[in-house]
């Protein structure tokens, strides 16, 4: 069992800022250099999730889609039309900024900003592996949950200053959306953090590595996901609802409210939003790799870490696409009922028995 | 380096970022004003009354239970890290830290039964849905 192993202490990992200060010399210059170095590295990890959505939001998107509904998607521009990323870059930036008349200005210019920026930072505590991990804070876990939680603010920003009627009730639903959601969340989060005792995530990733069972010679690894496969699915269901895609994605509904919040935006507005929910969905993807599936563990050499936790984020986030191909959308009433009356309940019920089963075994 | 300024330096990044792609946007993108063009969109009908009415935001319970139970989470997550700790020692035995824990959720949960039953935790009915007797299909 994954309890009673004693864990490694914390700051034993070299973070990121540490190993480019080396690698490029600067922590011998004092203080400067190591801002110089973190500040390399943040730009680093940004710029891996830009590129990232970059792939995934023009093309990855288009290609799974269309896979599914039988047709061929993308496939001029370049080796299986991957140019298109930097064609829709383009084409999308230079598009004429048309702000509604009554735009209430400044909220209405910071909410792209807000919901770009605040998921991009959660990444700072995720575990990357090779190495690729920023910061690592005790409250690890509580930080990324708390910012995750910001995105919801630009949402409201973006709902109420457009304006337009169908703004407005796509900020109002999302925000309906995420306090039904993150409630089960967070509290599903939480019964990982009675098996791993720490909040870290350097922690909680490390406490996974050990071996839940080995199968004629094949070691199978304590994931979370493997220990306590009903807090995965509830956790899974929950950041479905959390990050607006299907079958939870009332707050933008194409046929019902045209495009929710985001309908009065344009040109790059539109594409930090845009952006801004696709990094959504990798941060998500993150959490679930990092706290149920051994973030960058997997077979092989250390050093691949990075393309372990990629095909993991990767896979969450092939799923949700699957289920926008596969699964109808659920009624904002019934969005807000199985939040409150189901997976609030069951995420209660997940961590009383976790908490019970772990103090009996222990 | 502290972890809180490698986080402060990711959060320049992430605004770093959508402002670098803004002043590249600024500078490819044309600017041809047109009568109407700024209408707010309706559909592409002629927009009628405005946008800030009064409005049955259908949740004011749902949000009050909310943060109930959000402020719960942040007085659970201190006795979930040190939950496995407290197990293992022998100082205390497993009533003591599991009792209290279950006690708390377990008025929470009378709570949530109460606004369960009161119906605060359904998306309400208009008036008019409700006299009819066509409920929520």
């Amino acid at each position: 069992m994954v309890s009673g192993v004693t864990l490694p202490l914390q700051g034993d990992t070299v973070l990121l800022p540490e190993r480019i200060g080396e690698l490029t010399g600067l922590d011998q210059f004092g203080v400067g250099g190591e801002l110089l170095a973190t500040f390399l590295a943040a730009f680093i990890v940004g710029n891996i999730m830009l590129a990232m959505t970059g792939v995934a939001g023009p093309w990855a998107k288009r290609k799974i889609t269309a896979a599914f509904t039988d047709r061929i998607a993308v496939n001029r521009l370049g080796p299986a039309g991957l140019l298109i990323i930097v064609a829709d870059s383009v084409r999308l930036l230079s598009k004429e900024l048309i702000i509604p008349e009554d735009a209430d200005r400044p909220a209405y210019d910071l909410a792209p900003l807000v919901i770009a920026s605040s998921a991009l930072l959660g990444f700072a505590v995720i575990p990357m592996g090779s190495g690729i991990h920023l910061a690592d804070p005790e409250v690890g876990l509580a930080f990324v949950f708390a910012v995750a939680g910001i995105a919801s603010i630009g949402l409201v920003m973006a709902g109420y200053a457009s304006a337009n009627k169908y703004s407005m009730l796509g900020g109002l639903r999302a925000v309906a959306q995420n306090v039904a959601y993150e409630i089960p969340l967070v509290v599903t989060g939480m019964s990982v953090v009675i098996f791993a005792g720490s909040l870290q995530m350097s922690t909680i990733v490390d406490a996974q590595a050990q071996t839940l069972v080995s199968l004629g010679g094949l070691d199978i690894p304590a994931w979370y996901a493997l220990v306590n496969p009903f807090a995965f699915v509830l956790f899974l269901v929950a950041n479905f609802a959390e990050v607006g895609r299907n079958p939870f994605d009332t707050p933008e509904a194409p046929t019902e409210i045209v495009a929710g919040y985001q309908t009065e935006y344009s040109s790059v507005y539109f594409v930090l939003i845009y952006l801004g929910e696709f990094i959504h969905i990798f941060l998500g993807g993150a959490i679930i790799a990092t706290i149920f599936l051994g973030g960058p563990a997997g077979p092989g050499p250390a050093e691949l870490g990075i393309v372990w936790f990629i095909i993991k984020i990767w896979g969450v986030f092939f799923l949700t696409q699957w289920l926008r191909s596969a699964v109808p959308r659920v009624r904002i009433d019934q969005l807000i009922e199985i939040g409150w009356k189901g997976l609030l309940v069951l995420s209660f019920a997940n961590l009383v028995i976790t908490a019970v089963i772990v103090g009996l075994i222990a | 380096m502290n972890d809180w300024i490698a986080i402060g330096a990711l959060a320049l990044v992430g605004l770093l970022i959508p402002l670098g792609m803004m002043a590249v946007s600024y500078l490819l993108r044309p600017s041809v004003p047109e009568t109407s063009k700024r209408a707010t969109y309706e559909s592409g009908e002629v927009p009628t009354g405005g946008t800030r009415i009064r409005f049955n935001i259908q949740y004011y319970m749902v949000a009050l239970l909310f943060v109930v139970f959000d402020i719960e989470t942040v007085l659970l997550f201190p006795w979930a890290v040190v939950y496995l700790d407290a197990v293992e020692s022998d100082a205390v035995s497993l009533l003591e830290i599991l009792g209290p824990m279950l006690l708390f959720v377990a008025i929470l949960m009378v709570g949530l039964a109460w606004a369960w039953r009161t119906g605060a935790v359904q998306w309400a009915q208009t008036p008019s849905q409700a006299t009819s007797g066509s409920d929520r299909q």
